[in-house]
């Protein structure tokens, strides 16, 4: 209870809570950047006879529908829309171009050409999107990535390997120009030794060519069943693209010989994502002699696992291979040869041979690949292909450097005749945990299983036994027993920034013993921004600042702040000191510009290089009001209570006159119930008809932080004549500050520093009377 | 809970109130209390400024209790070119928070004192004309260990000129100057003031300029553009929407959402709606 009046008056000198010294931050708030046009193109599509493509497209933004409008292009780069369609988050749909092209198009039906794929999203990497190209009757299939162009990419070449197995065997070499501007190739095919045949080529704007390299082969007068492609431009390179593959009819046989892009200015420090100093290429899931007994091929059945090892350039390269292997029950290591590549040449490496030798295992199923290089990326590149002699059953896996923090994966897909393997290594130095999601229902539900992976470990999914065996993920749900298709998504939980996981995915069609591989997206970063910008500082004590970016597939923004750690710096440290983690301390009042480093996987080009990305943004070291306490409680007339506070800048006692570019306020709401139009209507009776208060209601509020001080009383709207009725209203208070050199001009809580100071308003009965209580101290008179 | 229910006098509310106060001083002629128009003339919607004059003839000091904003126990009648009479309405505020240095002022003996009233707060000033405006100061003014003066009462005339495109252009950009020119905040606060009582087309732009130059004046700008609620207006509340200052964002949607209903334009309004519908959160 109060001390009773004295004078007409009570003041009691109270000392309450203190306002902490620095104070607190704000979540960041940043909008994602807006949906802007975006395009991937598919370097070939076709419609003649025999050949049957399909589009898979993946949405793999989270809560946004994506529609995407697909536009074939002819040979000749002439364009045609098809149908629009409409993707929800983690679906995947297929198309069939014959059933989409319809009877609408006939000059697409029996032609080939290149594939735009238009959308619009905050991010490019929004879709997955990859084409399958098959044969009616024969075991033709092979997919297709989209890929965006790479506009900026100027000087530099696609680099391949041709093999020509069989006499019988036929390919097909796609050029496209993804671009407006035509294209001077250059075409070169290299026998194994590295001697080179060159022709020249010219691409129109948006136009496909196809060649035969065996007719090229044998124009050049090459010999041999393999050797190297090199096709390049001077420049607007990053609008190329092509596509190789095989089939051979009388073999029942089909291929895909990967390329790479090779850009000469590419760095190691921005393809080195295990910061290991050495370019290091991946292929996740070679087929060994003795073939897992999950592919079902026929009993009896051996491959023939093979590598085609190439330098692209004009210089020797040295190589080394690793492998780690895996058997049904067992898994190990093993160390494969170490080559010196002449320029240009290309070698086989027979992994059989190496079974045979015992370097590795008879016994053994599978192996991922591991070949290291001392030289920059895609000087070397790589193709592993695991077929019998017969050419009959086989699979493939591609090689890629590239490791992630996510991968967005197309369609897997479980039925009779089909089934998926999908893999995750961790190609980095340290452990990592890994997460595999499966997605399905139209993207809607999914199944989570999460793994800790040392390196060079793996952690293998065959979809069709979790589906069989019902085994239950890490939430013990398990998957539906009609389940026959989905997506996935692989997730390093360890490294967000960069990542080190690897992948692979395999799809077994048992109609052929075919099969066939699928590659997934690797996400990136856009620009990576403090998280406060310009950064408040309280002059003598500290403000936390961050990084954080957009990450482009899923479509939402990352705190990344862990990738920007030791290299924060301020440009004065005069003004604002920063230590490791991006805590800055106030030294003297003004401005300073704030900076960290960091390698973030960032870009919108057709790899996810790790590229060394530099935030800054300014740091204002500002004099904020601090000490805000309550001073004074008095009981005044007219039934109302009486409030002070006082505060002080945080530049020191008697410094009040450095608060000029801070306001301080009061923020009251009230409740919604009576709240209509920004104004809450007082309930009458028992108050007088018509009174109304803005709801937020700042009063005669905000004013000069500079006065270091302010009366709060609390009053009432006058009561309505009898009779009255009950009322019982909570309002609720905040004091807040706000300086324009501090954290962008926002309010922020002086008193309480989190949570309300309620006001409760009641009106009661027998006898009626009003009571105002707020902070444990009340007021209350008899209604007139 | 402790529950008082004796009633105690806070500093503010004894003098307010004034119940049971010392006995009043009879009005000593020597004391001036005037108000008057700051400027000679003004054209129609520029802001009309009156001065509320002390000077202080007694030997000891005086206290002028003006309450919040120290304007918050003036009284104001308004009579209209067309014969209306307008009364200023008496504050209905039920949180009442003054700022130490303010709400009471003391003059000392032979010292002058002066308050700036910015009337358009009070009343819009529609028309041009002659107006009467009858002031007073309603809380006693307290002589020194001598008693008080009653409130009086003072009825000048002010003459509002036919609107002057040229001229209003130039008090606003000449306010919005003063505002982005202001050494700091607290000094950006009563030219805002002004620019936002400007209820004209032409200080839509130098609202805006206000607005995003980022001096903590947007609870001052953004009820200025409401008031004037135009096209151009919303326009610059919808751009503000975007701002990330201080409250800006959520003071223009507050804004928006009351005009909606009267945009006559239908894409604007459009717009509008499409502006404050709920979005997805990242």
């Amino acid at each position: 209870m109060l001390p009773p009046p004295r004078n007409g008056s009570v003041l009691i000198c109270l000392a309450l809570l203190l306002a902490p010294f620095a104070s607190s931050q704000q979540t960041p708030s940043r909008p994602l950047p807006a949906p802007t046009d975006q395009e991937q193109i598919v370097a070939y599509w076709t419609t003649e006879t025999g050949w049957k493509s399909e589009l898979q497209l993946r949405n793999n933004q989270i809560g946004r529908d994506l529609t995407v409008t697909p536009v074939l292009r002819t040979a000749y780069g002439a364009e045609t829309s098809l149908s629009s369609v409409t993707i929800k988050p983690q679906e995947v749909k297929a198309i069939d171009l014959d059933a989409a092209i319809g009877t609408t198009a006939p000059q697409l039906v029996g032609t080939y050409g290149s594939l735009v794929l238009r959308y619009r999203s905050p991010g490019s990497r929004s879709l997955y999107a990859s084409l399958m190209v098959r044969n009616i009757g024969h075991p033709f299939a092979f997919h297709i990535d989209a890929t965006g162009e790479t506009q900026d990419l100027q000087a530099g070449s696609r680099e391949g390997i041709w093999w020509l197995p069989k006499d019988t065997t036929s390919d097909y070499l796609i050029l496209t120009n993804q671009g407006k501007i035509t294209l001077p190739l250059d075409l070169s095919l290299y026998d194994a030794t590295g001697k080179e045949s060159k022709q020249r080529a010219l691409l129109g704007p948006h136009e496909t060519t196809r060649y035969s390299i065996r007719k090229l082969i044998l124009a050049a007068r090459l010999s041999g069943s393999y050797g190297g492609i090199k096709v390049s431009a001077a420049s607007h390179s990053g609008s190329l693209d092509t596509v190789h593959f095989l089939f051979d009819e009388a073999a029942a046989f089909s291929a895909i010989l990967k390329m790479f892009d090779h850009d000469p200015n590419s760095k190691l420090e921005e393809r080195d994502f295990a910061k290991t100093a050495v370019w290091t290429l991946r292929a996740p899931m070679l087929a060994l002699s003795n073939p897992d007994p999950a592919l079902a091929f026929p009993p009896g059945t051996s491959l023939r696992p093979q590598l085609f090892i190439r330098n692209t350039t004009g210089k020797p390269v040295d190589a080394a291979l690793r492998f780690n292997w895996r058997a049904d029950s067992s898994s190990g290591k093993a160390t494969g040869p170490a080559l010196r590549l002449n320029p240009n040449e290309t070698r086989r490496i027979d992994v059989a041979a190496l079974q045979n030798s015992g370097q590795l295992p008879k016994q053994a199923n599978w192996t991922s690949v591991t070949l290291t290089t001392n030289g920059l990326p895609d000087e070397v590149m790589a193709v592993a292909a695991s077929f019998d002699d017969t050419l009959r059953y086989g699979a493939q896996t591609p090689f890629s450097d590239q490791l992630s923090f996510q991968w967005e994966g197309g369609m897997w897909e479980y039925d009779a005749y089909h089934s998926s393997f999908i893999t995750a290594g961790n190609g980095g130095t340290k452990p990592t945990q890994a997460a595999f999601t499966l997605f399905y229902n139209q993207g809607a539900e999914k199944y989570e299983l999460e793994q800790t992976l040392q390196p060079d470990d793996q952690m293998w999914i065959d979809v069709g036994k979790l589906i069989r065996e019902h085994v239950p993920d890490k939430n013990g749900k398990a998957l539906p027993a009609d389940l026959s298709s989905g997506s996935f998504e692989i997730r390093d939980l360890t490294d967000i920034g960069i990542g080190s996981l690897f992948e692979g995915k395999l799809i077994y069609d048992k109609t052929y013993g075919h099969v066939t591989y699928g590659c997934s997206l690797c996400c990136t970063y856009g620009s990576p921004w403090l998280a406060y910008n310009p950064l408040g500082i309280p002059f003598t004590g500290d403000s936390q600042n961050g990084v954080w970016a957009y990450e482009n597939c899923s479509s939402h923004n990352l705190d990344v702040s862990s990738y920007f750690m030791n290299n924060w710096h301020t440009g004065s440290t005069a003004i604002a000191t920063v230590n490791y983690m991006g805590t800055h301390h106030g030294v003297g009042v003004g401005s300073t510009t704030s900076n960290t480093h960091g390698y973030l996987v960032y870009g919108y080009t057709r790899l996810c290089p790790a590229s060394l990305r530099s935030p800054s943004g300014s740091a204002n070291v500002a004099a904020i009001p601090v000490n805000f306490i309550q001073n004074v409680v008095s009981l005044g007339a007219g039934i109302s209570l009486y409030f002070h506070y006082v505060w002080e800048s945080s530049t020191g006692p008697g410094r009040l006159s450095d608060l000029s570019n801070c306001q301080v306020r009061e923020f009251v709401t009230l409740p919604p119930d009576r709240t209509h139009g920004g104004y809450y209507y007082w309930a009458s009776p028992p108050y007088a008809t018509g009174y109304t208060t803005s709801n937020p209601d700042t009063g005669a509020t905000p004013g000069p932080a500079t006065a270091g001080g302010l009366g709060d009383t609390l009053l009432h709207v006058p009561f309505s004549s009898r009779p009255y009725a009950t009322d019982d209203v909570t309002a609720n208070q905040v004091y807040q500050f706000s300086c324009t050199n501090y954290l962008s001009g926002q309010w922020i809580a002086l008193l309480p520093t989190s949570g309300t100071l309620p006001i409760r308003r009641v009106v009661s009965q027998n006898p009626w009377q009003y009571t105002i209580t707020k902070t444990g101290w009340s007021n209350s008179g008899t209604l007139p | 809970m402790r529950t008082i229910i004796a009633l105690g006098l806070s500093c503010l509310l004894a003098v307010v109130l004034g119940a049971g106060s010392s006995p009043t001083h009879p009005q000593d002629k020597s004391t001036d209390i005037q108000y008057r128009l700051k400027e000679g003339s003004v054209s129609l919607h520029e802001p009309v400024v009156v001065l509320f004059e002390v000077h202080n003839a007694f030997s000891q000091p005086l206290t002028l209790t003006l309450g919040a904003q120290n304007k918050q126990f003036f009284q104001f009648s308004l009579t209209t070119p067309d014969g209306q009479v307008l009364q200023s309405t008496p504050s209905s505020m039920v949180n009442v928070v003054v700022f130490d240095g303010f709400g009471k002022a003391v003059v000392a003996p032979g010292e002058d004192y002066q308050q700036p009233l910015l009337m358009n707060q009070w009343f819009p000033f529609r028309t041009a004309g002659t107006y009467f405006l009858t002031s007073r100061l309603t809380t006693e003014i307290e002589i020194s260990g001598d008693g008080n003066l009653p409130p009086k009462s003072q009825t000048i005339r002010l003459t509002v000129s036919a609107r002057d495109p040229e001229r209003l252009t130039k008090v606003c950009a000449d306010l919005a100057r003063q505002v982005e020119e202001a050494p700091n905040a607290e000094a950006a606060q009563e030219p805002a003031l002004k620019l936002s009582y400007v209820e004209d087309p032409i200080s839509v732009r130098y609202l805006a300029q206000v607005l995003f130059s980022h001096k903590l004046t947007d609870h001052i700008a953004i009820p200025g553009l409401e008031r004037i609620g135009n096209d151009d207006a919303i326009k610059a509340l919808l751009s503000a929407l975007d701002d990330k200052f201080g409250d800006t964002a959520d003071l223009a949607r507050q804004a928006l959402a009351r005009m909606e209903d009267r945009i006559s334009d239908p894409v604007l309004k459009e717009t509008v709606r499409r502006a404050l519908a709920p979005t997805p959160t990242d």
